[in-house]
């Protein structure tokens, strides 16, 4: 039997393989930024058989995710149906905001990733729209995201976090960028990745 | 003594919970929030069953103690049971010092002799130790002392594992510091209390920041990214203020200028 390999597709232009434990991060400054990354990001994980999950929020809520999917040829309904997409709004996806702040939310991925591979999925791809942070929630969910950063690390768990600007000042960027693995930026036509340079 | 405060959150959490060797500085401009930083990094952990030694002048001494008793700590039972211990630092300079200089003997002498005896055969289930040694002799002129005496602290502070606090009196709105003292101070140290109020500060430096460099993007975010940073735990409010002034010089005093006057 192959070893399955440890890099998959970003579905990004300009950014080809992404290794699977990646923990990523975007700064977007409206929807149709926002969709011009998730849109592609999530096609290419359901092209190479990832479980995808997509937590929405605004200004990309679920049902106008799903419309920007169909529009980019994914057959939403299909996936909805077979379970290799997943996508709902933050709002119902966390009922209690202090399920936001534990170690349960991490372990409840490592049981989503543990159950997609025991489907036959290759891993799973998951993504959440980070615009419902308030000044007295933000340090709580920058625990959370230290939490991810350590524990998807190795796993077959792709993941990419979109904070809009609009909301972020410069202390958040900076502590947004030093809790993920790298950032994507759209400087012109294409993608790329930057890396921090740890100290 | 616990947590991995790898990036803490607020002083407050980081101060209630320090992990073992770890050598925090408090950067103040007020005698209030050396009192009150320093009550709570000493009630913590005689809550917690741990020792406490505090090494100041006689008036901050005076004022964590009113602090302590504020919270409830019985502070002469503490030290009647041997787990609190307050020293003057005038009389610790002089203990340490050799030609003006800090001499590692007489400060390993020192140090071993008060953290053994604040460790009392294992009676305690940790150490902390507050001091303000290097601040006394920065403000008497003597910063290259001050400094030579924080690697001597770090390296007992590590040695022994015990969590030490050291407050410094500086003014992160001076932007000569960034280029001198306020850095190496900070460099000297595992984790940095730059301010009172975090929330404050941040929003004062996100604001200062937006109307001077604009969002953070672009060539600013691959900057940033670039940017080595400093080689300890301090919040982002603040590392933005050094990564200014190293990477954007002729930015830095307008947006120091505006971060003091919002602040």
């Amino acid at each position: 039997m192959a070893t399955p390999s440890n890099l998959t597709d970003c579905g990004l232009p300009g950014i080809r393989n992404i290794p699977y434990g990646v923990h990523m991060c975007h700064f977007y400054r409206d929807r149709d930024e926002l969709a011009a990354v998730l849109v592609p990001y999530f096609a290419a994980g359901l092209r190479n058989r990832e479980r995808c999950i997509w937590i929405a929020a605004a200004p990309l809520d679920a049902a106008a995710a799903k419309l920007a999917l169909a529009r980019a040829g994914v057959d939403v309904d299909a996936a909805l149906g077979d379970g290799s997409l997943v996508l709902r709004d933050f709002s119902e996806w966390y009922a209690d905001g202090e399920n936001l702040i534990g170690a349960a939310v991490v372990d409840f991925w490592l049981a989503e990733e543990a159950r997609a591979l025991a489907d036959g999925y290759a891993g799973i791809r998951i993504s959440g729209n980070v615009s419902f942070l308030t000044p007295e929630t933000w340090s709580v969910f920058m625990e959370y995201e230290d939490r991810v950063q350590k524990a998807f690390s190795g796993r077959r768990i792709v993941t990419l976090c979109t904070y809009p600007f609009d909301g972020c000042g410069a202390a958040n960027v900076l502590d947004v960028v030093n809790r993920h693995s790298c950032t994507l930026e759209h400087p012109d036509e294409g993608w790329q990745i930057l890396t921090r340079i740890p100290a | 003594m616990r947590k991995d405060h790898s990036r803490h959150a607020s002083w407050q959490e980081l101060l209630a919970s320090p992990s073992a060797g770890s050598h925090i500085l408090q950067i103040y401009d007020n005698d209030d929030f050396v009192a009150s930083g320093v009550a709570h990094f000493a009630a913590e952990g005689l809550l917690h069953g741990e020792a406490v030694i505090l090494t100041g002048t006689e008036a901050h001494l005076r004022a964590v103690r009113r602090e302590l008793l504020a919270k409830d700590i019985d502070y002469e039972a503490a030290v009647g049971r041997g787990q609190l211990s307050a020293h003057d630092v005038r009389r610790n300079a002089e203990a340490v010092l050799r030609d003006g200089m800090p001499d590692a003997a007489r400060f390993e002498a020192m140090s071993t002799a008060a953290l053994e005896k604040a460790r009392a055969r294992g009676r305690f289930s940790g150490m902390r130790w507050w001091g303000e040694t290097s601040n006394f002799l920065l403000q008497r002129g003597h910063p290259r002392a001050a400094l030579a005496l924080e690697d001597l602290g770090a390296a007992a502070a590590h040695r022994h594992g015990a969590a030490m606090l050291c407050s410094f009196l500086l003014d992160r709105f001076d932007p000569l510091a960034y280029d001198g003292i306020l850095k190496q101070a900070c460099c000297k140290h595992s984790h940095v209390i730059p301010a009172d109020d975090y929330v404050r500060f941040r929003l004062a430096v996100n604001r200062a920041i937006a109307e001077i460099l604009g969002e953070i993007k672009g060539p600013l975010l691959q900057s940033l990214l670039s940017w080595k940073g400093l080689a300890c735990d301090l919040p982002s409010s603040q590392a933005l203020l050094f990564w200014i002034r190293e990477t954007l010089p002729e930015q830095f005093n307008p947006v120091l200028a505006r971060v003091k006057a919002y602040a």
